[in-house]
């Protein structure tokens, strides 16, 4: 099944004003985790989404992916996907993003 | 966009300490008391990162010190040399037994500390039969970095990746590390370095963190360190399948291994795992800390196919369990999580009330067998110094302590292991004068890199995407390094690794040119060390002709003391990888020299 996805972009060495960026997913089956989303649109997609990846304990005990869903803030690595109605995908919070769904500090 | 720089910091330290998890913190805190400055870098936050702080976040030492340290419950039989022999008979005799030794002399002074300091803090610490303790994983991560705050001499960097180490002439002093949120270069100079950055696994299905790529590893095998007993992965049977929020907790085996009231455990096909074995084997994992091995052992028998981390659907099956007994059990396992994590249906960070609600439904939960550590990693001899000059390692990324099979609590290696890195590193540090970075090879390190960020000349291979290649790794990983392997298997699987490091890694450059938290090339970095990590493994793997605690072949199920009581060594020669044998340290204990038809004929004789 297919499933459009927003997801906020935004790099500040591109010189670009922040923008969402809609991708129509082929997901074969839910739920599915929002990181496992992520890493499908990144896998099969576009490579230069950036989100949390880099130190995750997966089990939402480290608490640092953190990403907004449909505006609620939720971990992405324990947050299902249940329905194929389009989401949004947002930073946590867009004061402090360092590139695309990632923030500082978190 | 035109060419990216990456900006420079040069930062100047005794001790450079790599990792975040309580080994790094535990070999900072050692050389802090001794009065060096330590520069930690960590790939995440210092103690929220690593697998200490998702493990079962259990302790244990010996009952005697147990017992000293005033745990009337503690099982006094459980006596050091007690420790000392189960723990080399695990590991069938591929320990080095000097290590063991020194791990069960300090053992109990660091979990002492460890747990002294996350009491003083009002953490929650309960003593669990017969000489451990159990606490939160959050309180693990909460005391490692208490541990770093109380010396002003530790300084840390986190959310940097160590790419890789700098060599200058035969010594190791310093390294070159990338800011993950701003895309600056750290360029450290120290004068030693300790890898305590965690361990490798490569596989499909792990129920560990996303730092486990071998980047320590790697760094020392680039560097011109040697790693050991590659071959030995520890795999963890009953690991949740489902719910799908849920997959990869180790829930389950917790409950399992917490000897609560005890489901069936069956195939998909509705076959006890446990029908066929040896009685008396099973009621040695109930005794004696083997429990994993040996229900790594039977469920793989009764597999149906060879083996890869997750493929195979168990089932823990609750439907002939009293429900008196149960509940008794929810109860009694509830009141422990309840003081642990001071809230209802709490393990960790997850909610594991849909798993009792999967109970009520009359549904079992269904379980795997997942990747979980490395018994393999850095040679390091008994001052945790690797055989390079200025090279220290411990933890899950050195190897020795355990051999073919980690019996004994991998954090308390951790606390041991890195306590005494710190204090050998830094006495070193202290008697050896500073050295000269040497620029051109930090130049070279540099511009590899760099490299990856490019425009890419090679428009034929920059069609693969490092998040595809990753998939087609971990496949490797599963089908040539699985729970049970054979010749044809790992051939193939060796072949295809160097393949796919050699025509597809090399040449790959990441499309996105950001220096700001570049998640491609995050990756890519990383990919590269499981890719080195893993052609290590399988060469080891293929040499080993015959079964040793989780290294099982189907194609050669004797335990071959014979010919094969020596670990497995790989080192670059030139530009390709080599592999040497290795006699272990056998000095408190000999083996035999018998050859066991299989792993159960192993146990029995050497465990009764």
């Amino acid at each position: 099944m297919f499933m459009i996805v927003e997801v906020f972009r935004y790099d500040p060495d591109a010189g670009k004003e922040p923008y969402y960026e809609r991708y129509t997913v082929h997901v074969p089956a839910l739920p599915i985790t929002v990181k496992e989303l992520l890493e499908t649109i990144a896998k099969n997609y576009d490579p230069s989404i950036s989100f949390f990846q880099h130190s995750c304990c997966n089990h939402a005990t480290c608490k640092r992916c953190y990403v907004k869903v449909g505006g609620k803030a939720v971990l992405a690595c324990n947050t299902l996907v249940e329905s194929k109605d389009q989401i949004r995908i947002d930073p946590v919070s867009h004061d402090n993003v360092v590139k695309d769904l990632v923030v500082k500090d978190l | 966009m035109g060419q990216r720089v990456n900006e420079e910091i040069p930062l100047k330290t005794d001790l450079l300490v790599i990792g975040g998890s309580g080994a790094a913190s535990n070999a900072a805190v050692a050389a802090a008391k001794s009065g060096v400055d330590v520069l930690l870098v960590s790939k995440g936050k210092v103690g929220k990162s690593g697998n200490a702080i998702i493990s079962t976040s259990t302790l244990s030492i010996d009952g005697e010190t147990a017992y000293q340290l005033g745990e009337k419950k503690a099982d006094r039989s459980l006596t050091k040399n007690a420790l000392f022999q189960t723990i080399v008979k695990a590991s069938f005799y591929l320990s080095e037994q000097c290590l063991v030794q020194d791990f069960v002399e300090d053992c109990g002074k660091r979990v002492h500390e460890f747990l002294s300091l996350a009491r003083a803090m009002g953490k929650r610490v309960r003593f669990l039969a017969p000489s451990g303790w159990i606490t939160a994983n959050t309180t693990v991560g909460a005391v490692i970095r208490e541990q770093i705050r109380r010396y002003p001499n530790i300084k840390i960097i986190e959310d940097a990746m160590v790419i890789d180490l700098i060599r200058s002439g035969d010594r190791v002093n310093g390294a070159l590390a990338l800011d993950l949120y701003n895309g600056k270069f750290h360029v450290i100079h120290a004068k030693a370095v300790i890898i305590a950055s965690g361990g490798f696994q490569p596989y499909s299905f792990k129920c560990t963190s996303s730092d486990s790529t071998g980047d320590g590893m790697a760094m020392a095998l680039r560097a011109g360190a040697e790693l050991a007993d590659m071959e030995f992965q520890l795999f963890l049977p009953g690991v949740a399948l489902s719910p799908p929020h849920l997959k990869g907790s180790i829930y389950p085996f917790v409950w399992f291994a917490a000897r609560l009231a005890q489901p069936a455990i069956n195939t998909s096909s509705g076959k006890s795992v446990l029908e066929s074995a040896d009685k008396n084997i099973v009621s040695l994992g109930k005794n004696a800390k083997l429990w994993k091995l040996i229900n790594l052992y039977y469920w793989t028998k009764e597999m149906e196919c060879e083996g890869r981390p997750g493929s195979e659907e168990f089932y823990f099956d609750f439907s002939s369990v009293k429900r008196l007994s149960y509940l008794k059990s929810l109860l009694k396992m509830n009141l422990l999580l309840k003081m642990l994590y001071k809230g209802k249906w709490r393990f960790g960070g997850e909610n594991i009330r849909p798993f009792h609600d999967m109970i009520k439904q009359g549904k079992p939960w269904q379980v795997g067998i997942s990747s979980e550590y490395c018994m393999g990693g850095i040679l390091v001899d008994e001052h945790m110094k690797t055989t390079l000059e200025g090279l220290y390692a411990c933890g899950e990324a050195a190897s020795g302590l355990y051999g073919a099979f980690r019996v004994e609590s991998g954090l308390s290696e951790m606390l041991v292991q890195g306590y005494r890195a710190g204090a050998e590193a830094s006495k070193y540090a202290k008697e050896s004068q500073e050295s000269k970075l040497d620029s051109a090879y930090l130049d070279k390190i540099k511009e590899q890199v760099s490299e990856l960020v490019k425009d890419n000349l090679h428009s034929g291979r920059s069609s693969y995407n490092v998040y595809k290649l990753w998939d087609e790794l971990r496949y490797v990983a599963d089908t040539g390094l699985g729970l049970v392997r054979n010749e044809s298997d790992s051939g193939s699987a060796l072949s295809r690794v160097r393949h796919i490091g050699e025509e597809k890694i090399s040449g790959l450059r990441v499309s996105d040119r950001s220096r700001h938290y570049n998640s491609e090339l995050l990756n890519l970095l990383q990919l590269k060390n499981v890719c080195l990590c893993l052609q290590a493994s399988l060469m080891c793997s293929m040499a080993r002709k015959e079964s040793r605690g989780t290294h099982l072949r189907s194609d050669h199920v004797r335990v071959y003391n014979a010919d094969f009581l020596h670990r497995h060594v790989i080192s670059f020669k030139g530009s390709s990888l080599s592999l040497r044998k290795r006699s272990p340290d056998l000095r408190f204990m000999e083996p035999s020299r018998e050859v066991y038809k299989n792993i159960e004929e192993y146990l029995k004789k050497e465990f009764f």
